[in-house]
């Protein structure tokens, strides 16, 4: 029996005192069940519900082993200190447009690898390729970056050799701010490209064959056959992937960008999340590192919003 | 359908490929090269002349990293993280998401909004709140803090509700339920054995988490001796401070030492990764799989 059913049915007949009878009539039936989510649900409560409230160390002058609400409060002081810091305009910048060069160029690459794979016959040489594809997403950033570092060594690295060939350096690249965003931008166009693909690959496969056979007979060739019913049909997956990209643009991960910058680099390296690792954890400034980040996640809900509303107008898609 | 194909289309079907091989050759050539620099002779690597296959033909990077006790103090506390961390994380998601999939679970959308609404919620602005539960519930410095804070993730959670929804049939429970099995009995009896698909997806997506597990101890976990390998990796090959006792073992002989000093990076490197690369297949598969699973929610 489907307790939504007679929830409202009970209401009515019993009054309030019914409805309350229901209620616990219904939580007894399950109570073996309840028990089963109870440790799931304390879980989700001390990890994500905790935390969300510890926000609010942002408005106070927290201090190491105070409880999250035993901090005198000190309203927008902290705020108001990182609009005035010297750093404030680098670290948005910088944040920025890591996270716009990241959707420029990264975005493009799966959704043109897929289109490939999808003209392909072979099925072979196609899951092959797939697979080889996939491989990077599933190695660290540690790793990666490792990599990067290892086959940037100056004189014998493999990356710079073949830098080297083109513009004549004799600088280690990772210490140059000026190279700080191609770096970070190729290795995760590299990471990411394959992976990325599996979506639109799933949206490509969907397409009725139908209508390739029909356009066909019309006299379609294949890049008609691409231009008007490939591309519309992943359309609504492509405009849905780049907005939820686009709300995220300023929220730019801190583990490569910790990883990869260096203060040599600070200059075009040092975004929100690294800078909230340093002042917080590092320097122990808890309060005004929660402000920082909280800063953040405000502008990253006003992206969202923008990119979502920009689509509805232009394309009729949208996430709400 | 035999179609003749034309000149055009073989020259076109031709180009596609040639731009596929390059794409896939410019992923594997970084992995290839890797593991040819790690086995080269190392005064060709230095010297710049490996680019592809392995030029002479040496093991003692190797050897000289099986002497560093901390490269396998990392590896030995990454495969405790990865044990521990794959089983707490399949108990949690299993028991807490059965209930969920239950029709005649009083409360389960609530519960599900509960889960959900967190998700939403993320980047750096949680990073000093959790900072601070971990300090005060005592986790810090410990190895619990990079398993308790991890032992459950809802998205794992969603798709093992899907899952359970999809593939056991209500009335299988039914009658366990009518021939008096407790709901814990019905969940390990008749729903597990049938849920080997969804708990292989679990197991994949938490080796893959515990063995990169890198910022929480980064975080959490200071002292060096519950340090993951990726804290190690770090150390060694990012902030280009080499394994002391590697290098150690390595000079023996003087006149290689800064080749080998070089080429450790790379040995280093692939004795990571190899763990993820031997099971490759097998995540690729359950990944896909899962990553597939999650699209049908959006």
């Amino acid at each position: 029996m489907d307790p939504k059913a007679t929830l409202l049915p009970g209401m009515n007949r019993r009054g309030i005192s019914g409805f309350f009878k229901k209620q616990y009539r219904m939580f007894s039936r399950n109570l073996y069940l309840w028990i089963l989510v109870l440790p799931g649900i304390a879980f989700v409560a001390i990890f994500y519900y905790i935390p969300m409230i510890g926000i609010s160390v942002a408005f106070t002058d927290y201090k190491i082993g105070l409880g999250f609400f035993q901090a005198p409060f000190v309203g927008l002081q902290w705020f108001g200190q990182f609009f005035q810091s010297i750093f404030f305009w680098r670290l948005l910048r910088n944040t920025a447009l890591l996270g716009f060069y990241a959707v420029l160029f990264g975005f493009p690459f799966p959704v043109f690898f897929a289109l490939l794979l999808n003209e392909m016959k072979g099925k072979i040489f196609k899951r092959t390729i797939q697979s080889v594809s996939y491989l990077p997403h599933f190695i660290s950033t540690v790793i990666i970056i490792g990599m990067t570092v290892t086959f940037l060594q100056p004189g014998s690295g493999i990356l710079w050799v073949i830098v080297n060939f083109f513009t004549p350096t004799s600088a280690t690249l990772l210490a140059d701010p000026k190279w700080f965003r191609p770096i970070y931008i190729i290795t995760d166009i590299w990471q990411t490209f394959g992976w990325n693909s599996i979506m639109f690959l799933a949206a490509l496969s969907s397409v009725d064959p139908q209508l390739y056979e029909s356009s066909r007979m019309d006299g379609a060739n294949r890049w008609q056959q691409v231009w008007s019913i490939t591309l519309p049909s992943i359309l609504p997956t492509v405009l849905t992937l780049l907005i939820l990209r686009m709300g995220s643009i300023v929220d730019v991960g801190f583990e490569k960008a910790y990883l990869l910058g260096n203060p040599a680099t600070y200059e075009t390296s040092d975004v929100i999340s690294t800078y909230v690792y340093r002042t917080g954890i590092l320097n122990g400034n808890f309060s005004f590192a929660t402000a920082v980040g909280l800063f953040n996640s405000a502008i990253n809900i006003v992206f969202l919003f923008i990119a979502n509303t920009l689509s509805k107008k232009f394309n009729e898609t949208s996430l709400w | 359908m035999a179609m003749k194909k034309s000149v055009g289309t073989v020259i076109i079907d031709s180009f596609i490929g040639f731009l596929l091989l390059c794409m896939g050759f410019v992923t594997i050539y970084p992995f290839i090269f890797l593991l040819s620099a790690s086995v080269s002779n190392p005064l060709d690597l230095i010297a710049g002349h490996v680019t592809l296959l392995p030029i002479g033909f040496s093991l003692n990077s190797y050897g000289y990293l099986m002497h560093s006790s901390d490269l396998w103090l990392a590896y030995y506390n990454t495969l405790w993280y990865t044990v521990v961390g794959v089983l707490v994380n399949v108990v949690m998601t299993v028991v807490f998401a059965f209930p969920l999939s239950r029709k005649d679970f009083y409360g389960r959308s609530a519960i599900m909004l509960f889960m959900a609404v967190p998700m939403f919620i993320g980047g750096s602005v949680n990073m000093i709140p959790s900072f601070i539960l971990v300090l005060r519930l005592g986790l810090f410095d410990t190895r619990w803090a990079i398993i308790i804070p991890s032992m459950m993730s809802p998205m794992l959670v969603i798709m093992a509700r899907i899952f359970f929804q999809s593939t056991i049939p209500d009335s299988l429970v039914e009658a366990s339920r009518i021939d008096g099995a407790s709901e814990l009995r019905i969940l390990a009896r008749v729903v597990l054995p049938l849920s080997l698909p969804i708990v292989s997806v679990i197991v994949i997506y938490n080796i893959v988490i515990f063995w990169n597990v890198y910022t929480t101890a980064l975080l959490y976990v200071p002292d060096v001796r519950y340090q993951p390998l990726q804290v190690y990796l770090q150390r060694i090959l990012i902030a280009n401070s080499p394994d002391a006792k590697a290098l150690n073992a390595a000079s023996a002989d003087p006149s290689l030492s800064m080749s080998v000093a070089y080429q450790l990076r790379y040995s280093t490197i692939v004795v990571s990764i190899i763990p993820i690369v031997a099971m490759y297949p097998v995540l690729q598969k359950y990944f896909v799989q899962g990553s597939m699973m999650g699209a049908i929610k959006e």
